[in-house]
């Protein structure tokens, strides 16, 4: 017990003695200019959004706005340009008749879906590599 | 260093006072430093690191809480900060296997170390404290130049304070035989001399 009281006075006494390590004379004034320079690329990269809050309410108030009218005065809305354009066409419309018809192999096919799935993983790869460079830059 | 003194600059900086930030960097440069210097053996190296510590340190400095004592959080930055570099340089860090039993005299290391001449002798423990492994070196410094207590270091290292104990009691062990091993053959050669 006795001993170990010493030693942890004689190393107290050494450690004490050697001093700390000392840091490059323009050590602060380098801490300083790096975050003077994180401050501004901080400024910088603030994104501005595109819409701002204001224009998001107006476009919403628009839309609920344009719905309402629609579902309000449904009975007034009839019978004018709307009857005039003739959609009711649309569902005896067969597009088939229209178009030659395509013919495409089982090769043709597979040959689609495979290189599909390549050009998924490697945007998927190289969104994972660009993340991971983002990060470490 | 009173964690009041500190509190004046830390408000200060919060409130946009960059310039005070210096007064707290000049106060832990050389603690964080030399932390940074143990972990990474390369005072280069160390010196990057250092100033990016006190870089996240002020970016991190309205979450500081003040619970614990503002070089106590900034150690801890400085701890993880070096460890990141050594991950990121794919370097791990060296911990210690030491024989807790290692046989040792405290009389030979001290009078060993009393032969020599001042600058010799604070170089001779310097480059003893370099040898331990870096964590090791790290609890020594906290503990015999911070004043740091067990529990302090222990949330700095994220480690129990019984860890920390025991691994102080190991690396004191090993300083003073480091010191002794390395001591007596440089006294034999400046016997020799004389």
């Amino acid at each position: 017990m006795e001993e170990n009281k010493e030693l942890d006075d004689f190393i107290r006494r050494s450690i004490k003695a050697t001093g700390l390590e000392n840091p490059s004379i323009d050590f602060t004034d380098s801490v300083l200019s790096k975050i003077k320079l994180a401050n501004e690329q901080e400024s910088v990269m603030v994104a501005k959004p595109l819409f701002s809050k204001t224009t998001w309410f107006l476009i919403l108030a628009a839309v609920v706005a344009v719905f309402s009218y629609v579902f309000m005065a449904k009975s007034t809305a009839e019978s004018t340009w709307l009857a005039a354009i003739e959609l009711n066409k649309l569902t005896s419309f067969n597009l088939s008749l229209y178009i030659p018809e395509l013919y495409s192999s089982s090769a043709f096919v597979y040959g689609s879906i495979a290189i599909t799935l390549f050009v998924w993983i490697q945007v998927f790869l190289l969104q994972q590599r660009l993340h991971k460079s983002d990060a470490l830059g | 260093m009173s964690q009041n003194a500190d509190q004046h600059y830390i408000e200060a900086v919060i409130n946009g006072d960059t310039r005070a930030f210096s007064v707290l960097v000049d106060r832990y440069k050389y603690m964080v430093f030399t932390l940074a210097v143990k972990i990474l053996k390369s005072q280069e190296e160390a010196e990057e690191v250092s100033q990016d510590v006190f870089v996240k340190a002020y970016t991190a400095l309205s979450t500081f809480k003040g619970d614990a004592k503002f070089s106590t959080w900034l150690y801890k930055i400085a701890y993880y900060q070096s460890l990141d570099y050594l991950k990121k340089q794919k370097r791990t860090l060296n911990t210690s296997s030491i024989d807790s039993d290692t046989e040792f005299h405290l009389a030979s290391a001290e009078n060993a170390l009393d032969s020599l001449e001042a600058d010799e002798r604070k170089l001779a423990i310097k480059s003893a404290i370099d040898t331990l492994a870096p964590d090791d070196a790290v609890v020594i410094t906290l503990h015999y130049f911070e004043e740091l207590s067990l529990k302090e270091i222990a949330d700095i290292m994220k480690l129990e304070a019984n860890t920390v104990k025991v691994r102080l009691f190991r690396s004191r062990k090993r300083l003073a035989l480091l010191l002794k091993n390395k001591l007596e053959p440089e006294i034999l050669a400046t016997y020799g001399r004389k």
